[in-house]
């Protein structure tokens, strides 16, 4: 049945709390009022009906003993004057007394059409009927049942006290719904109103996305536990926000250096080609060409070669090995396989200082540490790359180069130099693509391949500490899966 | 429903048991005329509506004596009244044959075919505690008697001479004075 109820509730008052604790409210009073009603007319029924008995009752017994000398003496007559002072008695359509053989004796109507009271089944009793209340009771003579008085009376007192009391309650109904109408109208504020706002702030938020909007708790109450639990919720989700926007740019101009970086590998390689193309034909080509010039005058001549013309095509010859050296290192240094990273790098330094007229000192802390191919080729390259950037842009006078190991098999390898510095933030925030910024980008790409880390220690005017920090061991071929035996150089 | 109905029939079995303790337990007998059946219940009934002089002292076992002249009319009714109580005492039925024995009797019925015997026995109650009742013609109005019974048709006349009842110290009940005749001399 209560289920049934809730589903008219939900039926009847739509979706708004309002309505629905307005109809709670109603409906509860309506309830407890008709039960209260029922129970107190139920009750005073009940009371009624005694009360009627035991008055009826008396005026019978009355009248009964009155009768008693009448019966005694079988005297109809003195027991009929006896029965009609029942006319006092409104309620009272009609009396009998009937005697010990259950015989009428005496009779009383009100009005001639009236029945009169049937021969009562015991001497003492009262029967509601639909209209009527039977009612009787003994007459004693000396402990002895002489007769019986029966008494018919009407129930319309009943029946008029059932309606004004049905009157009386509906009245009292209707003024305590009313009451109840309107005292919830004003109260249940307190409880939807704060709800109310809270719908309308998380309605907002679902169709404008704004999550920085922030619901107001007034209340300490479950509704003001949800506000709160609700802007918490929105903080972290707007939190969550900026952090994934921020992370989503940093992407981009990640994505963006990559592309440039792509870009720009193409064209140093085109350029580094066509500066080893250069250098091929304006000096080994130019040299060759000089040499065979030489050795064709010495032919033609068909003399004996001079000793001197010998020697010439000879210098000439050395010149181009010394050419094809140098172009054969900037290729692939040799040392670097041949004879491991720290010779490689020591050799650059050297060569560095030669060419570059820089001070530059190199100190090897490895203890002649045999490093895996794919490191060393990456840091040789590193360091080449970077030694050309102090070279180009650091207007340095004084260099260092340092290769050293830590306690967890990295190799570390620093780069520093008093030149003129930078700024990293301002270098990081630039998208790439030419000068230093762009070649520190790639170093830093290579070094994360391996495992390894960069740091750059600069400022403007402090010179500049490039430290990089890689790992020996390349992280997870420690397992050996598909994963070639790679060469170590020495 | 069953019990109801089994409820009802125990009470109206009640009823007629009761019933048949009543006044009219007399119409049994065979042998007793209906008028006297009604005339011994009668004399019962006017020992329940008259108050003897100082009768709330009486002891409690002390009986109502009822004298009677001619025992032969009633047959078997005076069986029907004997050993029943008026106003909480047994009565007591006693066929009166001399006159010696007038001061033991509360109630005389006084039922000799000879008035002078009636009205003999009358003199001598006159003045004593005793509720005469009698048939003869003038025994209330005349004669100093206190009741009398006068059969008119089917209905049995109470005649009541309050005078008589008042000198003999009887209080007769205003239940049986509303019913019966006044008689004599107020």
């Amino acid at each position: 049945m209560i289920a049934k109820a809730k589903q008219l509730l939900h039926r009847a008052v739509g979706r708004s709390i309002r309505r629905k604790l307005l109809w709670i409210t109603t409906l509860t009073s309506t309830a407890v009022l008709l039960l209260a009603c029922t129970m107190f007319f139920l009750y005073d029924q009940a009371a009624f009906r005694r009360s009627l008995v035991a008055q009826v009752g008396s005026v019978a017994q009355t009248i009964g003993h009155n009768c008693t000398a009448a019966l005694a003496f079988n005297d109809k007559r003195a027991a009929e004057r006896n029965l009609a002072a029942l006319r006092l008695s409104p309620g009272v359509l009609s009396g009998a007394i009937y005697d010990d053989r259950g015989l009428l004796f005496a009779a009383y109507r009100q009005s001639a059409s009236e029945p009169l009271p049937p021969p009562p089944p015991a001497p003492q009793r009262a029967d509601f009927h639909r209209r009527t209340l039977h009612l009787s009771q003994p007459i004693l003579l000396e402990g002895d049942l002489i007769g019986v008085i029966a008494v018919s009376h009407s129930l319309q007192p009943l029946t008029d006290r059932v309606r004004q009391y049905s009157v009386i309650a509906l009245g009292i109904m209707a003024a305590a719904l009313l009451l109840a109408f309107f005292l919830s109208l004003h109260l249940q504020h307190t409880v939807s109103a704060p709800l109310q706002r809270l719908a309308q702030v998380a309605a907002r938020i679902s169709q404008e996305k704004d999550y920085s909007v922030r619901a107001e708790a007034t209340t300490q109450d479950e509704v003001g536990v949800l506000v709160k639990s609700l802007n918490q919720m929105l903080d972290t989700i707007q939190d969550r926000d900026e952090r994934l926007m921020q992370s989503r740019q940093s992407l981009v101009r990640y994505q963006r250096q990559l592309r440039s970086l792509a870009q720009q590998l193409v064209v140093s390689e085109e350029n580094e080609r066509r500066q080893i193309a250069t250098e091929l034909h304006d000096s080994v080509a130019q040299l060759l060409w000089t040499a065979r010039l030489k050795l064709d005058l010495m032919l033609r001549e068909k003399t004996p070669a001079q000793p001197d013309a010998i020697h010439e095509a000879r210098d000439l010859v050395d010149q181009v090995l010394s050419q094809v050296r140098l172009l054969t290192f900037r290729l692939s240094p040799p040392a670097l396989y041949e004879l491991g990273l720290q010779t490689a790098v020591s050799q650059l330094c050297q060569r560095a200082r030669v060419s570059y007229g820089l001070a530059i000192s190199f100190q090897d802390d490895t203890q002649g540490l045999a490093i895996r191919q794919k490191v060393a080729l990456i840091l040789f390259r590193s360091i080449q790359e970077l030694l050309m950037n102090v070279y180009k842009h650091a207007s340095a006078t004084q260099a260092g180069v340092c290769l050293a190991l830590d306690d967890e098999d990295h190799i570390i390898a620093t780069i520093a130099d008093d030149g003129k510095g930078f700024s990293p933030e301002a270098l990081s925030n630039r998208s790439g693509g030419s000068g230093g910024g762009f070649g520190l980008f790639s170093i830093r790409e290579r070094i994360d391949q391996a495992g390894g880390i960069m740091e750059i220690d600069s400022s403007p005017g402090n010179g500049t500490t490039i430290t990089l920090v890689t790992p020996l061991e390349e992280e997870g071929t420690a397992r050996g899966e598909d994963e070639e035996e790679e060469p170590v150089l020495n | 429903m069953n019990w109801l109905r089994g409820v009802r029939q125990l009470a109206l079995g009640l009823l007629l048991a009761l019933a048949g303790l009543g006044v009219s337990r007399g119409a049994d007998p065979p042998l007793a005329a209906p008028e006297y059946q009604v005339k011994a219940a009668f004399l019962l009934n006017f020992a329940r509506f008259v108050e003897w002089p100082g009768a709330d002292q009486w002891p409690a076992d002390r009986p109502i004596v009822l004298g009677i002249q001619e025992l032969e009319p009633f047959g078997e009714a005076l069986k029907l009244i004997e050993g029943r109580t008026a106003q909480g005492h047994t009565l007591q039925v006693r066929h009166i044959t001399s006159t010696n024995e007038l001061d033991s009797c509360d109630l005389l019925f006084l039922n000799s075919p000879q008035p002078s015997e009636v009205r003999q026995y009358l003199r001598l109650a006159s003045g004593k505690p005793i509720l005469t009742i009698g048939e003869t013609p003038g025994f209330a109005s005349a004669w100093g008697g206190v009741i009398r019974l006068r059969q008119d048709g089917e209905h049995m006349q109470i005649h009541v001479n309050p005078a008589a009842a008042r000198d003999a110290g009887l209080k007769v009940s205003s239940q049986l004075l509303e019913i019966a005749r006044i008689v004599g001399n107020p």
